[in-house]
Formats: C-alpha cells, structure tokens, sequence
C-alpha cells in the first residue's frame, strides 16, 4: 500500500530493487508497480524447482503460511542482471519490521520459522538463513516471504543459520520473557540481534540455568570466545566428522519446545488495564464509537491508521470499513494483547505494530535504507487520533502546531479527539509540571486556528460529559 | 533503477568463515554438534571441539596449539546430554 497507485500496464513502470534484499546474491527481490518479483540465478532457480517440488511447500503456500509465489521466468529479461528465471509473489498489505513487533508476534514468527525449517529437512532441505524480516504479516496471521532461502540441504551439512536464528528470535524473545527487558528498542538499535554474549550479561544466573539458558546462551557464547581466532573450516570438519541431518533436526525440535514455553513478562506495560480501569472509557466509548464508524464509513478506506490503539476497539470498528488497519501503540503489552485476540478471532485485516509516532521507526540498515522508515512504509487515508493529543502536547512537551501540521502532512482524513486541559486525565499529566513548563497555547481555541489552516472541519461533536470534543477534518488541499 | 551492490568479503573480518553469504560463526557451529544430543557428541570429539569443555581463558588458549591443548590439565569429559535440553 505505500506505493503510488496507477492505471499504467506494470510493465511499463519503474522497477525498483528492494533495498533490503541484497544479501544473497543469487536471490533479488525487484518491485514493478504493485507486481513483487524474485529473480533468481541458476543455482537459486535449481533449489526453487526443488521446492516447488515438495509437498511441503504446496501445503504450507495452501495454508497462508508461505506468500503465493508462481514462476513468472517471462520477466526476468526485464531487469539488469544475467538471472536465469523470476517469481512473482503476492503483495503483503503493510511491511513491517521485528522492532515494531509484540511479544507473541515475534514468537510466533520464530514458531514459524522452526515449523518450515523441519518440514523443509524432512524433504532433505534446509533454510539458509533464519531472519525474522522474511517473515510478514497478513492481519494478526505471520507469512514467510523469502522463497529464496529454501536450498537443497548437503549431506553432512549444519545449519547456517543456527545463529542468526539464536541472535534475532531466541535472544530477543528470553531477554523479554526472563529478563524481562522488551527487545524492541534493542532489535531497532541492533537489526542483526542480540550476541550470545551480550545476553548472558543481562541474565542471572538462575536466568542462565532455566531451560534454554546453557545450551543456547551460556554454550555459544562461550564457543564463540572459544573459536574467536580461528579461520578453520569447521563446515567441512563437521562433515568429516559425521555430521547429519538428525542432529539438526533435534536441535530444532528443541528450540521448539523452549519457544513455545516463552511467556512475556508484563513489568513493562501501564496500559493493559486502560478501558478497564478508567470509568470515563466506558462512558464515552459509545458516543465515539459512534462518531467513528459514521465518518470512517463514508468513504472507501485502503489504510486506517489508529494512533494510540490500545486494547483495539476503534481499530475493530474501522477494521469493517478498511481494507487494512494498522492498530499503532507505544506500549507492546497491550498491543500483545490485542494481537492475540485478533489471532484467535476472524479478523483478518487488522495489524498490531509496536510504534511511538512521537519516535517513529527510523530508516535503518545499509545507507538508512534497507529498512525504510515507517512513514515510507505506509501511507494512510484515514487517521484516527483518539484521547492521543493531549499525551503528545502535554506528556511529550510537542507544540500543538506541530501535532496539527503532523497530521495534516499525512495527507489523509482525521478523526481527532481534543482532550481539554480541564480533563481529568491531563491534570494527572501535568502533575508534575509546573505551569511554564506546559505549552500555553493548548486550549480549543488555538486547536481551532491551526486546524483552520490546514484542515476543513466536516463535523465535530462534543463527547459525553466533559469537555471533550471530536472533530472529522478533511485535509485542505 | 537502484542496483544495490552485495558486500564484498573484504569487509568482513579476516578471521571469520565465510561461506555461503551469512556468516555462521565458527563456535556456533561447533556447537550444534552437542545439540543433536548424544549422537552428536561423537561428532564434536572428533573435530576436536572438546575444548569448548575445558576450563582455562579464551585468549590463552586461543594461543595453544590443540595437540598441547590436550596435554593440559582440567580436561573435562564432554556433556552427553540426552536431547537438546
């Protein structure tokens, strides 16, 4: 969704290369319109007729497990490059990023990851890599997207991407689950994970002997300072050795079970109990429930953005008048929460993503560009902004002209909740601030004078008891 | 059109194994062998990983040749462990 729609043939439109697809040399990823293509060099193109092949790959494709990909050979021409043949996959609604994901998504893309590895060894072949970013998200459902790291496993051959899986799902998931620190902020400063080294310095020691913790933490870390010096070529020593695919095959039904049993820690969250605990949540929630559905169903909506989603419910509403809904919260415990509930309900367009929109995802990898901000990433038609200004202008000290100019910058409808200064919920804010601290200018009046230049107010209504007040604005164009 | 270039070996340290485009990490790999349980124990005695059981520094022993590696004392005998955890 975040490109530029068009009535032109695909064929005749810019083709990009995917800036996060360049590890593999033999294996690219190219955008072309709204057409994605994989194209593949010889060896790559042998392991995908050897795929195609399996009846793993037919029945997970079947499942929604694995994105829709169809020999496409045709293309490959068009691109610069010699490649031997191209694939053309299904196009996932919203990309996003480990570091934008909760608790459970994270460890039910490793979940994943591990199902497709040992259906893929059964079939004596392997993944090559073990990266959450080849897998995305349909909704609350995880896709695996890169086909290109199937390959035919080698007799004798370990696992590559043993440690890639330990350093990007493992690391991540028991620095949450035991030490309880969220890995987000870590995985958006450090893509490529934790080492085996920094997490056994986060972990006591009963952290270190729980299940998982020698053998998967304290044993490779150790190995690595070990072996740090040496250029030996333990690939073909192991071979030598007698390595073979049983050995890898119990090293993933074990990591299976110690994934499985992760549980997150909820030290971190404050907001899991917010329409629960807060009276005036319930009270209001009809009337703007209301409000909502009547301005989102006006027009047709490719993406909702629902700033400060918390346990969902607006997204929910929207989610009916959507094509996508992306559910956006600071806090991942109550996002979690929802993703669970969207995982186990029949909604399929509604996608949870971890985000601070007052510290949205960077551009970040390779040039600031193998990961695209999130804004590159998606571009909404309607926003809705409810009970979330007063938390930007109030808690985050950002001028309300900034809020204003934000939204209006996103080039999309707005259903924005004003939350006065008078209200309950921002005089908890403001506790602690003295009155020179706190912009002066947040009050109705001067939201009215900025929205006037940059917006047309469509309708606006007071919410029920207090002074809050709901505005649908139209961006002025 | 944007080519992105790949990464050439040259920047990657000198002393990692490289094969493949993702670097495996050479302990790691030594690892697995232990993980498959106790068949893989016999695997990783004879690629003389045993000395990922040993007691003494990582530099030093960094510095010692195997053969005098195994020579040394506080030698312990490989966990078998049964399955992977």
């Amino acid at each position: 969704m975040t490109d530029e729609h068009s009535d032109a043939p695909s064929s005749t439109r810019p083709a990009t290369f995917d800036p996060g697809s360049y590890r593999d040399p033999g294996s690219r990823v190219v955008r072309r319109g709204d057409d994605v293509f994989r194209l593949l060099d010889e060896r790559a193109l042998t392991d995908w007729e050897r795929l195609s092949a399996t009846s793993f790959f037919r029945r997970e494709v079947a499942a929604g497990r694995i994105a829709a990909t169809e020999p496409d050979h045709a293309v490959a021409g068009d691109f610069p490059g010699a490649w031997a043949g191209a694939l053309r996959h299904e196009r996932i609604p919203v990309v996003s990023y480990p570091y934008e994901w909760t608790f459970s998504m994270l460890r039910d893309a490793a979940l994943l990851q591990l199902d497709l590895l040992a259906a893929a060894l059964d079939e004596d072949m392997i993944l090559k890599d073990s990266t959450p970013f080849n897998v995305q998200w349909r909704g609350a459902r995880p896709v695996f997207i890169d086909v290109g790291s199937f390959e035919q496993l080698e007799k004798g051959e370990v696992w590559v991407g043993y440690r890639q899986f330990l350093q990007q799902f493992l690391y991540p998931l028991l620095l949450a689950a035991r030490v309880g620190v969220p890995f987000q902020p870590w995985l958006r400063g450090q893509p490529d994970g934790l080492t085996a080294d920094q997490l056994q310095r986060m972990m006591s020691a009963r952290d270190v002997v729980r299940k998982g913790g020698m053998l998967h933490v304290a044993l490779p870390a150790r190995a690595e300072r070990r072996y740090r010096e040496e250029g030996r070529d333990v690939r073909s020593e192991l071979k030598a050795a007698g390595f073979r695919k049983e050995l890898i095959q119990a090293n993933v039904r074990g990591l299976r079970r110690i994934v499985e049993g992760l549980n997150r820690s909820d030290a971190a969250g404050r907001w899991d109990r917010y329409a629960a605990d807060f009276a005036h949540v319930a009270a209001q929630r009809a009337a703007k429930s209301d409000f909502v559905t009547t301005h989102a169903a006006s027009h047709h909506n490719r993406l909702v953005w629902d700033v400060g989603a918390n346990d969902g419910h607006f997204s929910m509403l929207a989610a009916s008048h959507a094509e996508y809904v992306l559910a956006l919260d600071a806090d991942d415990v109550v996002l979690d929460d929802l993703y669970g509930k969207l995982a186990a309900s029949g909604v399929r367009n509604v996608l949870p993503l971890v985000q601070d929109v007052a510290n949205p995802s960077p551009g970040l990898g390779w040039r600031s560009a193998e990961r695209p901000a999130f804004a590159e990433r998606s571009a909404p038609d309607l926003v809705l902004c409810l009970a979330v200004i007063h938390h930007l202008v109030v808690a985050r000290n950002i001028p309300l002209r900034a809020v204003v100019d934000w939204l209006a910058d996103l080039d999309a409808r707005v259903i924005l909740e004003f939350v006065p200064p008078d209200d309950p919920m921002v005089r908890g804010l403001t506790a602690n601030k003295r009155p020179h601290e706190i912009h002066r200018d947040y009050d109705e009046a001067s939201l009215r004078r900025y929205l006037a230049e940059r917006f047309v107010i469509d309708a606006e209504q007071p919410v029920p008891s207090g002074n809050r007040r709901l505005f649908a604005l139209r961006p002025e164009r | 059109m944007t080519a992105v270039s790949p990464p050439t070996q040259n920047t990657l340290e000198p002393h990692m194994t490289v094969i493949g485009y993702l670097d495996p990490g050479t302990g790691t790999l030594i690892v697995q062998a232990v993980l498959g349980g106790a068949a893989g124990v016999a695997v990783l005695v004879k690629t003389k990983g045993r000395r990922l059981f040993r007691r003494g520094d990582a530099a030093a022993e960094a510095a010692t040749t195997d053969t005098a590696a195994t020579a040394a004392e506080g030698d312990e005998t490989p966990v078998a462990t049964g399955s992977s955890d």
